[in-house]
């Protein structure tokens, strides 16, 4: 089963622009999810998007620090 | 030169700081990005998007892109943590009582002492169908959507891009939304450091853990704040867990997540609340760096996330994972949050 998931990125100016992933690397589409009765998936398609050129960021480092935080992480 | 501005936003706390010259227009795009989300997001909003499309479940839909781009985040996040994140849990929230702005919802009840629980089935986030070309979707009758996890952390990292354009691209920015935290840009020297409580009121110079990420995000969730009593002496959280509809019954009490993305982060930390017991090989697995509280107030740190005082681990590249296709030049950054790593 192929199972495409499209995303939205952001753009350089702000704005948004369409970019698309695809554990197919063939394809990039969407998935579209349909359950029968039994609430088995029963249908996946895929649809072509247009793949928008990014570079992935690598993932960050979480260091320990020392001096007064920028801002707080938490629940609200 | 540092600089911040604080206000409110998304019915919590809005912190924005800014490296660099800009800190005003930087506000004014991180508060129009945050009332667009607001705007298309919100389940507290009857005008909102999303509540319109709760309303003509059963329908194809037509919906904005900003909507279709945060649905798409929420559905791959329920995808990549198997569920524990899932954004038809609306229906749910709102049986439970958690239908309105907290805000709100303390005052008009603070203790909700006289509330009978009712608890609704979460169909799945496999029931939604969402075409992203077409900009439609459609969501079966009697679905009702929630984004908060996954739109929250959204919110912020397109409130931190913007305000980082609006600066020239230049400097550097941080959002904090309610706790929830972005960055876009250059950090300061030393990085950008974090107050890693259990709640996002607590001044960010108070003492405490503190840890630098020189970019990425860093997300907490917790079932300590927004809480309410229910008939019998109970308390209710606002965490739900997908299968069974209630509050998650978790060892966590507070579970906070760097990514990439703070769309990732935060689906990672409330994932970790729901997947409980199993929450550190999840985390160990995505590789996720994790902070885990327990009811007691222990701590355990996951996944390269440092002990105080200790020295930073060097980044590698994680390997992909059985079935799994590894991170490749073109991949959106959403995407890539859950698939890049660092040492453990």
């Amino acid at each position: 089963m192929t199972i495409g998931t499209a995303l939205l990125g952001v753009a350089a100016t702000g704005t948004f622009a369409w970019a698309a992933a695809a554990t197919d690397a063939a394809t990039a589409g969407t998935t579209v999810a349909a359950l029968d009765g039994t609430g088995e998936t029963t249908t996946d398609t895929t649809t072509t998007t247009t793949t928008a050129a990014a570079t992935p960021t690598p993932a960050p480092t979480v260091s320990s620090s020392g001096g007064r935080g920028h801002a707080s992480t938490g629940g609200s | 030169m540092i600089a911040s501005a604080e206000w409110r936003a998304l019915g919590t706390s809005v912190r924005l700081v800014v490296r660099g010259a800009g800190l005003a227009a930087a506000r004014d795009a991180a508060e129009r990005v945050l009332g667009e989300v607001d705007g298309a997001c919100s389940r507290f909003r009857p005008d909102s998007e999303l509540m319109t499309l709760n309303a003509s479940a059963g329908r194809t839909t037509r919906i904005s892109p900003l909507l279709s781009r945060a649905l798409a985040g929420a559905l791959d996040a329920a995808r990549r943590t198997g569920g524990a994140v899932d954004p038809t849990i609306g229906r749910a929230l709102r049986v439970i009582g958690y239908d309105r702005d907290f805000d709100l919802l303390a005052a008009a009840d603070p203790a909700r002492a006289s509330m009978t629980v009712r608890v609704a089935a979460v169909p799945g986030w496999r029931a939604v169908e969402l075409d992203v070309a077409s900009g439609t979707v459609r969501v079966p009758r009697g679905v009702e959507l929630d984004l908060g996890a996954t739109g929250k952390g959204l919110a912020a990292d397109l409130a931190a891009a913007a305000a980082h354009d609006a600066t020239g691209g230049g400097g550097g920015v941080l959002v904090s939304l309610g706790g929830d935290i972005a960055t876009a840009g250059r950090c300061p020297d030393g990085g950008w450091r974090i107050l890693a409580a259990e709640d996002s009121a607590t001044p960010a110079d108070a003492d405490g853990e503190v840890v630098a990420i020189e970019r990425g995000a860093i997300a907490t969730s917790t079932t300590t704040l927004r809480r309410w009593r229910v008939a019998g002496g109970a308390t209710a959280h606002h965490i739900l867990d997908p299968r069974t509809g209630l509050p998650a019954r978790t060892p966590w009490r507070t579970a906070t997540a760097a990514a990439v993305t703070c769309e990732a982060a935060n689906a990672a930390s409330t994932a970790a609340i729901v997947l409980g017991e199993a929450a550190p090989a999840w985390l160990e697995a995505a590789r996720l760096p994790a902070r885990l509280v327990d009811g007691d107030g222990g701590v355990l740190r996951l996944a390269g996330w440092p002990a105080p005082g200790e020295r930073p681990a060097a980044p590698v590249e994680r390997p992909a994972a059985p079935g799994e296709r590894p991170a490749t030049p073109g991949e959106p950054a959403a995407f890539v949050a859950w698939t890049a790593a660092t040492a453990t």
